[in-house]
């Protein structure tokens, strides 16, 4: 327990320099772009005074570093500002805007992994022939369908042909479930196809390296069926390959469900960074920079119990 | 043959008769590898169909000037979303707009493969220098490579991108070195991992015996010994360059118009997908067709340079 | 050998095994017949690639896919050869017993021991796993496992080799069955350690009146712990016959030269062992008839280097020849090539018959050596 409580303190240590290199990053490189909060607060026809005084209002005119050790004073005591423009508490918008990415991501690895599992475990049984072939193809093919373009068809297949479900737009779940989970359902699957096609192989290929060990064969030769070797032999030593896909897909699904977000109206995290970074809304930027960061280390500390659970070898450092 | 001076005769002499010399070679059993007859024929033909396509796309952006008949690509040449006909220009149909769809698509073509060929560059630069330092040097060096790579893959990346472009400019420059930082991470990555993998082979070993410096033994030595891995990967890295740079079109963050780029073309075929669901059919498919190439091809060298296929 | 009605207990007749391959059709085995009776030890000798293991898999139905299996197998009478691989599996997975070669990696790292005993004899027997965790523990007490309760929620890799293998003796018995394979089981491991695992067999065997066949391509392992011994080259078998009977002259060709490759404790260090010239027949070579094969096998067993050079015989490097300090005592207790010639008629070894085409070997090797050394 101690063991692991430390590896879990470490990997915490760890993430803080990177989190201090990108928060630094990201308030420089909004530096670095052209304009400032001011103009983009009162557009193109206010005078310079104005933009000025809009800018002095927001601290705006103080050194790069002032701002910087000013956010980070401020962060650490849990209080990430405002937003520049409706003057709403980061935090709250955040957390807000996490809720709604973040369920987007979870229906999406459950769709993923309820498709692939499944047909992983098919294709494993018979490496080589028809079924497999046709799987891997068709996976493939998939993989090398982009996100915008996925939501395109996606959008035209259930929103134009089928009209079975709204085009854009979102309710929260503790609104109306079942609204929530009609305007969820769309933006989730979009997300699904590239992950599941990506869990897929990975399951497949492990499933298939595994199926030649020789417990398997001492398995076979006790005579117990083929299903009951597959799922209480095979799959489990073939998951950490899958714990560290999903994980990465989590993080990645978590920052970069920009596209579909922007397509499908929906209110979360990916839609406001857009926002954020056209209006240069530093604090926001701030607040949903650390907020990725922090989701990253956290997914990679499970991910790092998960396999010292899966694998009795592997002793958590 | 010699006879024996003081032997018995061969045939009492039980174990000590004759040896043969060998005629053979080695005398241990070899265990046939019984290899499966698998039909390779689906992955052969779908690898030249995707180097054939890809051939056919940069010739075509390339001489796209001369074809004969080719509009410009913001030339009207009709009404908006007209079925294919047959002249060249009206060969897949028009956009939204009235142009020529596979003009469009063509100098489309031009902007998508620049930046994915450029944008590689510059992160395999990037990544093989930083990659290689990391993992020679080892200790401060390999921390701060890790440092950098984990803060590039941290922050999610399009995200950067936007932030790049905002600060770089929305041209072709821009976009190139903005995507091309982004993809770093992988470099460095794979190439810190091969790089760590030689560094203590016997081959290192011997050029530094031999007085090498270290520049040198990066260059001639670890260098050729990366090739393999990164042949399998660029290419995958560059299906990935396209579609991040159609994404960035799709969010308006692409290049400006009127210059066409697939993205943009998907974003503005999208608006009026209900009353014509076929304007955005073209650039879809020569996109979709693109990034399969580039993933197959990426695959075949990935399967013929390691060994267990197991790896993605 | 042909034991007749319930006493055999496994049999099998002119089996042949094929598999597609991008270099051709493998034969893997060509046409072999044998039987296993009631509470005897067969032994099986070869070299790797000889079709022994192979063998044992066709009968377990556990040929790679695509493989195709013709002959006829039987166990207990019930025909098995009309039986899909997988329902052979399910019949015989409760009746055979099988340990395998490497301990090491025959265990599942991520599953504890209990319960990788516990699951044949669950799914066979239908025991409730308190049931099967009592059968589990008994076992590994049988074995020499201490403190087996407590052992029995650990993980494989918390055991060393021995006693991994000694597990997987165990985990073969859970089920009773009627027949222990051991393929290759001593292999992997030390020889001090091996002699545990060898012996623990006998006594399992003896006590419970199982039958069961050692693999080995190492003759010193079956001989002495078997009842019979087959002896497989190319995919065949060669020679059969009655352990005890190994020695005895005529002495097949091939048999002598695995004997001649162990080694002995009374010699010294660096002797050179004698060793086959050539390679063992591929299995791409098309099908012969068994005098066909013999024929041309018999070519490269008679290249066997019959010497033992021992350090101090000095060599004549023209010809190879040895140059002995004293002569050899004719007549010595491995048979001597001279001398199978006269012995050749004489002499049919305990245990039955023996194919007409083993006879003719010794016929043909005897009188190429003649013509050989008449001509010097």
């Amino acid at each position: 327990m101690k063991a692991t409580l430390r590896a879990i303190g470490s990997r915490l240590l760890y993430g803080i320099p990177v989190l201090a290199i990108v928060t630094l990053g990201a308030a420089a490189l909004m530096d670095l772009m052209p304009g400032s909060p001011g103009q983009a607060i009162l557009g193109d026809a206010a005078t310079a005074e104005q933009v000025a005084a809009i800018n002095a209002q927001l601290g705006y005119d103080q050194p790069f570093w002032q701002r910087y050790l000013d956010w980070v004073g401020a962060a650490l005591r849990g209080d990430f500002g405002v937003t520049l423009f409706t003057k709403e508490p980061v935090s709250e918008v955040l957390l807000r805007r996490l809720a709604v990415t973040a369920q987007l991501a979870l229906m999406a690895l459950v769709m993923a992994l309820v498709i692939a599992l499944p047909l992983a475990l098919i294709a494993a049984l018979r490496p080589g022939k028809l079924l497999d072939r046709v799987f891997g193809f068709v996976t493939s093919a998939l993989l090398s369908i982009p996100s915008f373009v996925s939501v395109v068809l996606v959008s035209l297949v259930f929103v134009v042909w089928l009209r079975a479900f709204p085009a854009t737009g979102w309710v929260p779940p503790t609104e109306d479930l079942a609204a929530n989970l009609r305007y969820a359902f769309l933006p989730a699957l979009a997300l699904s196809i590239a992950e599941g096609a990506f869990f897929y192989r990975v399951i497949r290929s492990d499933l298939t390296g595994t199926l030649r060990e020789d417990y398997i064969l001492v398995a076979r030769a006790k005579g117990l069926p083929r299903t009951h070797i597959l799922t209480r032999h095979a799959l489990r030593p073939s998951l950490s390959s899958l714990v560290t896909v999903m994980g990465l897909s989590l993080g990645r699904l978590l920052g970069g469900a920009v596209i579909v977000e922007f397509f499908f109206a929906v209110p979360g995290l990916g839609a406001e960074a857009v926002n954020a970074v056209s209006i240069k809304d530093m604090p926001m930027i701030q607040g949903i920079v650390t907020v990725c960061v922090l989701a990253y280390v956290l997914i990679f500390i499970v991910v790092d119990l998960a396999y010292a659970w899966i694998d009795p070898r592997v002793s958590v450092r | 043959m010699t006879q024996l001076s003081n032997g018995p005769s061969p045939r009492t002499q039980g174990l000590n008769a004759v040896i043969r010399p060998k005629r053979f070679g080695t005398s241990l059993p070899l265990i046939p590898r019984i290899k499966p007859r698998r039909p390779r024929t689906v992955r052969r033909g779908a690898f030249w169909f995707a180097v054939a396509w890809l051939t056919l796309l940069v010739l075509a952006a390339v001489f796209a000037d001369v074809i004969p008949g080719l509009p410009a690509y913001d030339e009207k040449i009709g009404t908006f979303a007209q079925p294919p006909d047959l002249t060249v220009g009206g060969l897949l149909g028009t956009d939204g707009v009235g142009r020529s769809n596979l003009s469009r698509i063509i100098y489309g073509a031009r902007v998508s493969l620049t930046i994915a060929i450029v944008s590689t560059l510059i992160g395999l630069v990037i990544g093989l220098v930083v990659g290689m330092i990391g993992g020679y040097y080892r200790g401060a060096w390999e921390a701060t490579a890790n440092i950098i790579a984990n803060t590039l893959s941290a922050l999610p990346p399009l995200l950067l991108l936007l932030a790049l472009v905002s600060a770089i400019g929305a041209s072709l420059f821009g976009i190139t070195i903005a995507l091309g930082v982004v993809i770093a991470d992988l470099y460095i990555r794979v190439t810190k991992g091969a790089v760590i993998g030689n560094v203590n082979r016997e081959y290192v070993l011997a050029a530094r015996a031999l007085g090498a410096g270290d520049v040198r033994i990066m260059t001639r030595e670890i260098l050729p010994n990366l090739v393999p891995v990164l042949a399998s990967i660029i290419p995958m890295a560059m299906a990935i360059m396209i579609v991040v740079e159609g994404s960035l079109s799709f969010l308006g963050y692409g290049i400006p118009a009127p210059t066409p780029s697939w993205g943009g073309m998907i974003a503005a075929g999208a608006d009026i997908m209900r009353q014509f669901p076929l304007v955005i059919f073209w650039p879809v498919v020569t996109l979709f067709l693109t990034v399969f190439s580039f993933n197959t091809i990426g695959d075949h060298l990935a399967s013929r340079t390691d060994v267990r296929e197991a790896k993605l | 050998m042909t034991a007749t009605g319930t006493d055999t207990l496994l049999a099998v007749e002119d089996l042949t095994l094929e598999l597609d391959a991008a270099q051709g059709t493998a034969h893997i085995l060509r046409g072999v017949s044998m039987s296993v009776p009631r509470g005897r030890t067969l032994g099986i000798v070869g070299e790797s690639g000889s079709g022994k293991s192979m063998l044992l898999r066709t009968v377990l139905g556990l040929t790679p896919a695509g493989a195709r299996v013709g002959g006829a197998m039987s166990f207990d009478g019930e025909d098995l050869s009309a039986l899909h691989p997988e329902a052979r599996r399910t019949m015989l997975g409760r009746r055979v017993g099988v340990v395998f070669q490497n301990p090491m990696t025959s265990l599942n790292p991520v599953r504890t021991i209990g319960a990788q005993m516990a699951e044949a004899v669950r799914f066979h027997q239908k025991l409730s796993k308190a049931q099967a965790r009592d059968v589990s523990v008994d076992l590994l007490d049988q074995v020499g496992i201490v403190n087996p309760r407590q052992r029995i929620r650990d993980f494989p890799h918390q055991f060393s080799g021995g006693m991994r293998q000694r597990v997987m003796i165990a985990m073969a018995l859970t089920c009773s069955p009627d027949l222990l394979i051991a393929d290759e089981a001593t292999t992997a491991l030390d020889v001090t350690v091996q002699k545990g695992i060898l012996d623990l067999l006998q006594r399992i065997q003896e006590e419970r009146r199982m039958s069961m066949i050692l693999v080995s391509h190492d003759l010193s392992v079956v001989a002495g712990r078997t009842d019979d011994v087959i002896v497989m080259y190319g995919g065949r078998i060669v020679d059969r016959r009655a352990t005890s009977a190994l020695f005895t002259p005529p002495v097949h060709p091939y048999t002598r030269a695995l004997m001649l490759a162990i080694p002995r404790l009374d010699m010294e260090a660096h002797t050179r062992l004698p060793a086959l010239g050539g390679n063992p027949p591929s299995v791409f070579d098309p099908l012969l008839s068994p005098a066909e094969a013999d024929e041309r096998d018999a070519r490269r067993w008679a290249t066997i280097s019959s010497d033992i050079v021992e350090p101090g015989d000095v060599v004549d490097p023209d010809e190879e020849r040895i140059f002995r300090p004293e002569p050899v005592v004719p007549g010595s207790e491995i048979g001597a090539v001279g001398t199978l010639a006269a012995e050749q008629q004489a002499g049919v070894a305990e245990g039955g018959d023996r194919d007409v085409a083993v006879d003719t070997i010794f016929e043909d090797v005897a009188r190429d050596a003649d013509a050989e050394e008449g001509t010097r």
